[in-house]
């Protein structure tokens, strides 16, 4: 027994020499022209993810960036504890800015301010963190949550009964969404949550959820749908069900098929003329934080801790598909849904783009390229 | 070993010396091993040189991981399980923000506590949480008998929806101080506070395990009968051993909010598969008696400088999980590696069928060789199955008496939530709806409790699940892209790929007698990277429509799946109890042993509990890119509690060698009908989750007497 104890503590001495011996200081960075740049991304695997690190990577590569910029994109998998250690690893490797897509609103406090007073401009998109010396760009996660409530209460005529179907629960975003949701319904006596569920932000979940509902409530009692994700397949199951003529009003976070459901018949393939709001997550966040950051790296002034984005909602009749994605078609109709031939999945979230980064285009966000000439 | 010479003459003496078993000192010198190897790898990536600042970083990175993993040591050492880290860790830290900081709400109010004051509370209040729940796991293994995986998976469940009671979502502020004290420095530039943190750890550690408490955790850990027969009291000796462990996820939890400085209900999740990692990189055997925390300490820090170490490295995320899993299965195979290991009798064989077929290539059955000794070796399944010799004369009740008294309270539960369901929502359910939404989900979890149960039953664990079902259902959904042409090949490959899965994961256990859960554990990380690299990044695509009519469609009434159900439940039901690998299954989980000297060659049934499972688990992943038409990232993540509860609860013994598959079907129902329910109400999630928690515990408690039958 002694002898293992024993064993241990030169274990732990050796260590402590390792530790105080081998480690020098730490020379100052070598000055480079080109900014570091890390990215840590808080999950990846979906299609809104996905196109958003593309418009970062796409953003990057782009005349005015590429000779400027050394970029290093990580995801944290979905775990707070690894996107901690990603921050302070990347403090670590001398950035210059950080990017970060948090996956607690918290967590990565004493991480970023570490950071901030090494001189490390960060800033975070779409997500936000309540740590001040960040900056963010990103939507007013309430509104975000209160303007399909309030298109929903008004087509229902201010009475029915609904269900709710949250994101992630303990999430900050899903509390700021379903509390501004649930601040709009309040206003109306008549409309009753007849349940309160939560999707995770996962399509395979929410249909689960909304299986079991439907049993044990049926369609008929249900008169709207409030959620975060999946208005297009909730208008599938009703396909499915054979209830296509008599689609309950959904209202909720928006994909190209989303978008084509609402689109009047007969416009584009797809097309229900459903009863709905869909309301966009911007996808470009991430790649305007890069100019945002740069711009200010360079001297420039310093922007807001917060800069409000303005949030796309698409309701009927204000559907506008575009055929070919460039940029030249872009910059010229601002749409907000993408033909399906153009290789865009039902259930890729469609707001890739916007005037702010308008050094891309649609193949930004789907290949990571960049437009010719840019 | 104290021997100082009798004699004045110096006088060599072998055992004044530190005489150091290094065979049982193997687990603790590999995982300072690979420590220095990621040390100096960092070194090489970082070149400018590790400094003060990277090694204050990284051991604060690392300790609220370690502390954690020792807790889980020493309940492993003991023989045990905890799942209920994650969830303790998440309570300690809104607890902690919400009772002594400025509260959740938006605000960063300081609390009105004055630093130390803060410190003392924080600690109290972590250690007395953790200790708490700590004490309750303890109490229902060690007095009431209870499987320890099924309560702490309970306490889990509760743990998490106590922690979203006391705060909705995250905010709040610790004080500064507070922060400090524990992730700064303690000699400013020299020795940052968190190495004192460890060494602390380990000095009570080491203090520990020189006690009497600390004998009979290795002693009850590596035989529980004969540290009973040695006079341990092995009841007292468990109960202390989960309250340790429970006072270590407390520490851990409070670590965490120094880290953060702040509280999120969410913190703890995913905390659970890295904390078995860091113990198992650490040298400590699952299944109980040999490792110690040292080594664990050395793993929760190899695991933190790995993502240093690719972060520096600009590696694509992509390949971070796969290269994560090889690490950790090198690490294992460095662990378990000697001459006794069976892989080392098949290159042996190989190598000597070379050598034959080199110097008389004439002899025909010499080609056969190395492979045949590896189908020897697994496949050898001693023809003679056991006929039954004694034909049983009593009634059908009578010989099922025991079968029935462990299936049957997981169905009187199932009926009870269905008629509170129809009291409920009476006027507005369809009885054929619920019918069907019974069967469908039940149809996901049977098939699962299926694999999951074999594996269980031969005595292992699967916790590959996730990801099994994930990535074959990526394979279907990105080959068929919505059309039926590709699905006549695409779900067969995607099958077969769940069997090679379960293959992988078999050979590994049994051909390096690696542990299931490190195993499993690994391939779910390489799943899930080979899943990003197939699917370049996200999952597009859709699945065949004869899939989707296959889950939501109608025959005769109802969706096809629930036909499917009742045939498959038939056909399992008979494969567990009626063949000749169904018998096997429950002699390998009796005794490995006793199974051997009867002639069952267990590599094979292991393996082959693993295909099953690798199977039934793309199955389902197939079935449910059906259900969802698309596939999506994390859409088997809570499968995998989920199928192991489904078996418990249908009275499978969690240790291995009893089960039925009627009444991994009934848990099953059970399930989903407490799923449905609860999803049908206003019922916060937090209330939910201590729900599930709470029908768990009562479902293992209505087992308990059976379990010693």
């Amino acid at each position: 027994m002694i002898k293992r104890a024993r064993l241990a503590v030169l274990a732990t001495a050796a260590l402590a020499l390792a530790v105080t011996g081998i480690f020098g200081p730490s020379p100052a960075s070598a000055q480079e022209d080109k900014y570091k740049v890390f990215v840590s991304v808080g999950f990846e695997g979906n299609t809104w993810m996905d196109a958003a690190q593309n418009l970062i990577r796409s953003m990057a590569k782009t005349k005015a960036f590429k000779d400027r910029v050394e970029l290093n994109m990580q995801s944290a998998r979905a775990d707070i504890q690894t996107q901690i250690q990603q921050v302070n690893a990347m403090v670590q490797g001398d950035a210059d800015i950080i990017i970060l897509w948090p996956n607690s609103r918290t967590a990565l406090n004493r991480s970023i301010r570490q950071a901030c007073q090494r001189g490390i401009i960060v800033m975070t998109f779409d997500a936000s963190v309540t740590e001040p010396c960040a900056y963010h760009i990103g939507l007013d996660q309430t509104w975000a949550g209160a303007g399909p409530a309030e298109y929903l209460a008004e087509e229902l005529g201010g009475k029915g009964s609904i269900i709710v179907m949250g994101g992630y629960p303990g999430h900050y975003i899903d509390h700021a969404r379903t509390d501004g949701a649930m601040e709009v319904f309040a206003a109306y006596p008549e409309i009753e949550v007849l349940v309160h569920a939560y999707s995770n932000w996962n399509n395979a979940h929410a249909r689960q959820e909304l299986t079991k509902i439907v049993a044990t409530h049926g369609w008929d009692n249900i008169d709207g749908l409030w959620t975060q994700v999946g208005c297009y397949m909730f208008s599938q199951i009703q396909v499915e069900a054979g209830r296509a003529d008599q689609l309950v009003p959904c209202a909720g976070n928006g994909t190209n098929g989303h978008r084509i459901a609402i689109a009047e018949p007969g416009t584009v393939p797809g097309a229900l003329g459903m009863k709905s709001s869909s309301m966009g997550s911007p996808n470009w966040l991430g790649a305007y934080a890069l100019k945002v950051a740069v711009a200010y790296a360079d001297g420039g002034a310093e922007p807001p801790r917060f800069t409000q984005v303005p949030m796309p909602l698409v309701e009927p009749g204000q559907v506008v598909v575009c055929t070919e994605g460039t940029r030249e078609e872009l910059l010229a109709r601002n749409c907000n849904t993408y033909h399906p031939d153009l290789g865009v999945p039902p259930n890729y979230f469609v707001d890739v783009w916007h005037p702010w980064v308008s050094e891309l285009d649609l193949f930004s966000a789907l290949e990571g390229k960049v437009p010719e000439g840019q | 070993m104290n021997g100082r010479p009798l004699l004045p003459l110096p006088r060599f003496d072998r055992a004044s010396l530190p005489v150091v078993n290094w065979q049982r000192q193997r687990g603790l010198l590999i995982s300072v091993g690979v420590f220095l190897v990621m040390l100096i790898i960092l070194q090489l990536v970082k070149g400018e040189g590790i400094s003060y600042f990277d090694v204050s970083s990284i051991t604060t990175g690392a300790t609220t991981l370690a502390l954690a993993a020792v807790g889980e040591t020493i309940v492993i050492l003991a023989g045990g399980f905890d799942l209920s880290a994650g969830a303790v860790i998440s309570l300690v830290n809104v607890m902690i923000i919400q009772f002594l900081g400025g509260g959740s709400e938006f605000s960063s109010d300081v609390a009105a506590l004055s630093g130390a004051e803060f410190i003392g509370a924080a600690l109290a209040l972590a250690l007395a949480v953790g200790a708490a729940i700590g004490a309750i796991n303890g109490f229902l293994i060690a007095f009431l008998g209870l499987s320890a995986i099924v309560v702490t998976l309970a306490t889990m469940f509760i743990a998490q929806g106590a922690a979203l009671l006391v705060m909705t979502h995250a905010g709040g502020e610790a004080p500064w101080e507070f922060s400090m004290f524990f992730t700064g420095e303690a000699i400013a530039g020299v020795l940052p506070a968190p190495i004192i943190v460890l060494a602390v750890v380990i000095v009570l550690w080491l203090a520990l395990r020189n006690s009497r408490l600390g004998t009979g955790i290795y002693a009850i850990g590596s035989d529980e009968k004969s540290a009973l027969a040695s006079g341990t009291d092995v009841r007292m000796t468990k109960f202390w051993t989960y309250t340790i462990a429970g006072v270590c996820y407390g520490a851990a939890g409070m670590f965490m909010t120094a880290q953060i400085g702040a509280g999120d209900p969410l913190i703890g999740a995913k905390f659970l598969l890295k904390i078995f990692a860091a113990v198992v990189i650490g040298g400590t055997l699952i299944g109980g008696g040999r490792g110690g925390c040292v080594g664990t300490v050395f793993g929760a820090l190899t695991l933190t400088i790995i993502l240093t170490i690719f972060l520096l490295l600009g590696m694509r995320t992509w390949y971070v999980p796969l290269a994560e899993g090889a690490i950790l299965i090198f690490a294992v195979l460095g662990l378990s590696m000697s001459r006794d290991l069976p892989v080392v009798d098949v290159v042996r064989g190989w190598r000597q069928a070379l050598r034959t077929r080199w110097r008389a290539p004439v002899v025909p059955s010499a080609g056969l060789g190395g492979a045949g000794l590896l189908q020897d070796l697994l496949g050898r399944t001693a023809a003679r199955g056991g006929p039954d010799l004694t034909r049983p004369t009593a009634g059908w009740f009578t010989r099922n008496q025991a079968t029935l008294r462990y299936i049957s309270p997981t169905y009187v539960m199932f009926a009870v939530i269905v008629i509170a369901t129809v009291v409920l929502f009476g006027e507005n359910l369809s009885a054929l709806e619920y019918l069907n939404v019974l069967l469908l989900f039940t149809a996901f979890l049977a098939i699962l409790g299926l694999g999951q149960g074999a594996v269980i039953i031969s005595g292992g664990l699967d916790l590959s699940v996730a990801w099994a079902i994930t990535f074959p259902a990526i394979v279907v959904t990105t080959f068929c892209f919505g059309e039926n042409g590709p699905a006549y090949w695409a779900v067969p490959l995607a099958l077969a790929i769940g069997l090679a899965i379960g293959c992988l994961n078999g050979l590994m256990i049994v051909l390096f007698r690696m542990s299931p859960i490190i195993v499993t554990l690994a391939m779910a990380g390489m799943l899930e990277g080979i899943s990003l690299i197939f699917s370049d990044g996200a999952p597009i695509g859709g699945s065949p429509p004869v899939l989707r009519w296959f889950v939501s469609g109608r025959l005769l009434g109802i969706a096809p799946i629930g036909w499917f159900l009742i045939a498959f439940a038939i056909v399992a039901t008979i494969f567990l109890n009626r063949t000749a690998f169904g018998r096997r299954l429950y002699t390998v989980g009796n005794s490995v042993t006793v199974a051997r000297l009867s002639g069952v060659w267990t590599g094979s049934v292991i393996v082959g509990a693993y295909m099953l499972s690798g199977f039934c688990s793309a199955l389902v992943g197939v079935l449910l890119s059906g259900f969802s038409g698309q596939a999506f990232f994390g859409m088997g993540d809570p499968f995998l509690l989920q199928s192991i509860a489904v078996v418990v609860l249908g009275g499978t013994l969690i240790t291995g060698g009893r089960g039925h598959f009627v009444g991994i079907l009934g848990g099953a129902l059970l399930f989903t009908a407490l799923g449905s329910l609860l999803t049908g109400t206003m019922l916060p999630e937090a209330v939910r989750s201590i729900i599930y928690g709470l029908v768990l515990l009562g479902a293992i408690v209505a087992l308990r007497e059976r379990a010693d039958a």
